[in-house]
């Protein structure tokens, strides 16, 4: 016998009205987990990925929606812009770096990201099997785009226009998996990535003989934003038949005949060369961008605003605006969650006092045994403090628990996975506070035990 | 060896209780007869160490019982005195078991299962060890209150009308049990009761004619 069996034996006694305080406390708790998991992961998510990307350039618009589109994949993009004036930012004193990105195609709903391999080095991606793309219209799989479709190197897809499943599909441009990164636990585990000139290649204007289909994706264009050819579609020989007969993709390439430049074979635009390849009258969605140095940050952004057709945001900036926007949201679920908290402190408080009605006899009884006051009013506490931490403990693992089942649920539809087995620094001390929610709740019970006054009560019997 | 002198009693209302001296030895037995407002129930707690008399001396084997602290008095009072209530007021969230358990935890001694089991086969209550108190009869409760009382070897075991609400026979019994129980430590045993019948089993009888609401001069 000691306290421990002593308050077990109570809490048995009233089996309903324990387990009933139990779970009330930890639905708060769990509620409170599942906050907690989901910011976390929610900000290390808007970390990471913005990690070295001091901001992005693109077509003028809403800053947050150029954020969530050119760094996060979520929303559509701004529109595109001209590779000649980006080209112009990206010599720019102020950038020591900028990565190209065309985006406007997917495939089951995975987005199609035409860049160069400096974006996948800025996510420290590499090659789990096969290699980087040499040639336009090879592309890499993420590596939950690899899970999820089951494409292995050497199959092909053809992409479908904007960003969802039900776009017009691209069948003329058959696409070849040529490599699937390792996972990153970034944005990039949920892309399908291939070189810029892919998807100039995808939305070039076609030959006579696929003119329909041509205007029928001119029809789209209001939709979806997308890269697409302006110009001189008549100096682009493109020979799609060839394509679909030998499947040749690299021998066959397009003859780009613009500016001056010459490319053939369908080589891939390297990073080193992106600068010099010309293409100035094609388009791109969105740049990003590293500073040469911290002061660009006042100064890179207004210019780009005042000066030039596009829009720089920088991303810390949009992000603290989203998660403050988002913050309204949390708050209101953490506030339920301390209603659901408090609801149970009252709960086990009522239990509690309920019981010491009860269990004023007792109490005297174990006065005349011997115990002494400190013993029954730690009785009291202890009991409160089981029911609540039993509660911390269900709402821990409830937390987790539901966490990972928000996250399976949703898995297709997010670009941030969510998952409830992470562990967040510090977690535990949810626990403390169950723990405090059972002292504060059976502090005057336990008062009303140490006051038990044995002779009077027993005269009374 | 137990020791009252000149004590009384003064409750928050202004009622005064003079309590009567006393003295009784180990293995004594001593009958405490009253009618209901005679101060026997202040009478029993102040024996018990439950109620500080207002003025008086108490000693139990040589301890002066009321100039203990609150949580030495608890302790000795488990230690040393041994209690019967009516009502008796088991732990019905306890099995008997258990019950006597408590009785070895609060007084801070060792948890003696084999003493139990001994003690319960000796009041013949050995087969409801694992019963909960409500699973009983009025006699068994009885049995495990008297058990309760003398699990730690008191010097001092009191009980208040235990008798009362039992026939004649079974009351006879249940004074056998205590005497036996209360020789075999070698304890002092204080019955208060109103039931004449006890005398038949308790020759040393204290009368209280004290009525009640006497104030003190």
């Amino acid at each position: 016998m000691n306290l421990l069996k002593l308050s077990t034996a109570y809490l048995k006694k009233n089996l309903l009205s324990t387990i009933l305080n139990v779970l009330l406390l930890s639905f708060g708790i769990a509620t409170i987990v599942i906050l907690v998991l989901f910011s976390y992961q929610l900000e290390e998510n808007l970390y990471k990925n913005a990690e070295g990307i001091d901001v992005v350039v693109g077509a003028k618009g809403s800053p947050i929606q150029l954020i969530l589109s050119g760094i996060y994949h979520i929303d559509n993009p701004t529109g595109n812009i001209d590779l000649g004036e980006a080209k112009q930012l990206m010599r720019h004193p102020m950038v020591a770096s900028a990565i190209p990105l065309a985006l406007g195609d997917n495939y089951r709903g995975y987005r199609i990201v035409g860049t160069t391999t400096a974006y996948l080095e800025k996510y420290r991606a590499e090659p789990a099997s096969g290699s980087l793309w040499d040639f336009e219209f090879e592309i890499v799989l993420g590596s939950d785009v690899a899970e999820q479709t089951n494409l292995a190197i050497g199959d092909r897809i053809v992409s479908s226009h904007g960003f969802s499943e039900a776009g017009h599909v691209h069948d003329d441009h058959e696409l070849t998996v040529v490599g699937i990164l390792h996972p990153t636990g970034t944005v990039l585990d949920r892309l399908i990535l291939t070189g810029v000139e892919t998807m100039w290649g995808i939305h070039q204007p076609h030959d006579h003989d696929h003119e329909d289909e041509y205007h029928s994706d001119q029809a789209h264009d209001d939709e979806h934003v997308h890269t697409h050819n302006h110009a001189d579609g008549d100096s682009h020989s493109h020979s799609h038949d060839n394509h679909q007969q030998d499947g040749h993709f690299h021998e066959n390439g397009h003859s780009h005949d613009h500016a001056g430049h010459h490319h053939t074979h369908g080589r891939a635009i390297t990073d080193e060369t992106f600068l010099d390849e010309g293409y100035d009258d094609e388009q791109i969605t969105a740049l990003l961008i590293r500073y040469s140095n911290p002061l660009a940050a006042a100064q890179f952004p207004r210019f780009v605003n005042d000066r030039t057709s596009m829009q720089a945001a920088a991303p810390a900036v949009e992000v603290t605006r989203l998660l403050s926007l988002l913050g309204v949201g949390l708050e209101a679920i953490r506030l339920f969650a301390f209603v659901l908290i408090f609801a149970s402190v009252l709960g086990i408080f009522i239990a509690l006092l309920n019981s010491m009605k009860e269990r004023k006899y007792d109490l005297a009884i174990m006065r005349t045994l011997g115990g002494s006051r400190w013993k029954l009013f730690s009785h009291v506490v202890l009991e409160g403090v089981m029911i609540s931490v039993a509660g911390g403990v269900l709402g821990l693992l409830m937390g987790h628990g539901a966490m990972e089942g928000i996250g399976r649920l949703f898995s297709e539809a997010q670009q941030f996975a969510v998952t409830g087995f992470v562990y967040v620094p510090g977690e535990e001390l949810i626990l403390l506070l169950a723990a405090a929610v059972g002292v504060l709740s059976s502090l005057i019970p336990a008062v009303m035990a140490y006051r038990t006054e044995i002779a009077e009560t027993l005269s009374k019997s | 060896m137990i020791e009252l002198r000149s004590a009384f009693h003064e409750y928050n209302a202004g009622t005064v209780v003079k309590l009567p001296d006393l003295t009784a030895g180990h293995g004594e037995e001593l009958l405490i007869l009253g009618l209901s407002g005679s101060g026997k129930t202040t009478l029993l707690h102040v024996l018990a160490g439950l109620l500080k008399p207002t003025g008086g001396s108490y000693r139990l084997d040589g301890t002066d019982l009321y100039s203990l602290g609150e949580s030495e008095r608890d302790r000795f009072r488990g230690n040393n005195i041994g209690l019967i209530f009516q009502a008796m007021h088991l732990i019905r969230s306890l099995t008997v078991l258990d019950n006597l358990k408590l009785a070895q935890y609060m007084a801070g001694r060792k948890q003696d299962e084999a003493k139990i089991r001994r003690l319960c086969s000796d009041l013949d209550i050995g087969p409801k060890l694992y019963s909960y108190p409500d699973e009983l009869s009025h006699g068994q409760k009885q049995r495990v209150s008297i058990a309760r009382a003398v699990v730690n070897d008191p010097v001092l075991l009191l009980a208040d009308e235990p008798t009362s609400s039992l026939d004649d026979l079974r009351s006879g019994d249940v004074l056998n049990l205590l005497r036996k129980q209360a020789a075999e430590t070698g304890a002092t045993l204080i019955i208060s009761t109103h039931d004449q019948r006890v005398k038949a089993h308790i020759p040393t009888v204290l009368t209280l004619d004290q009525p009640e609401g006497e104030v003190a001069g």
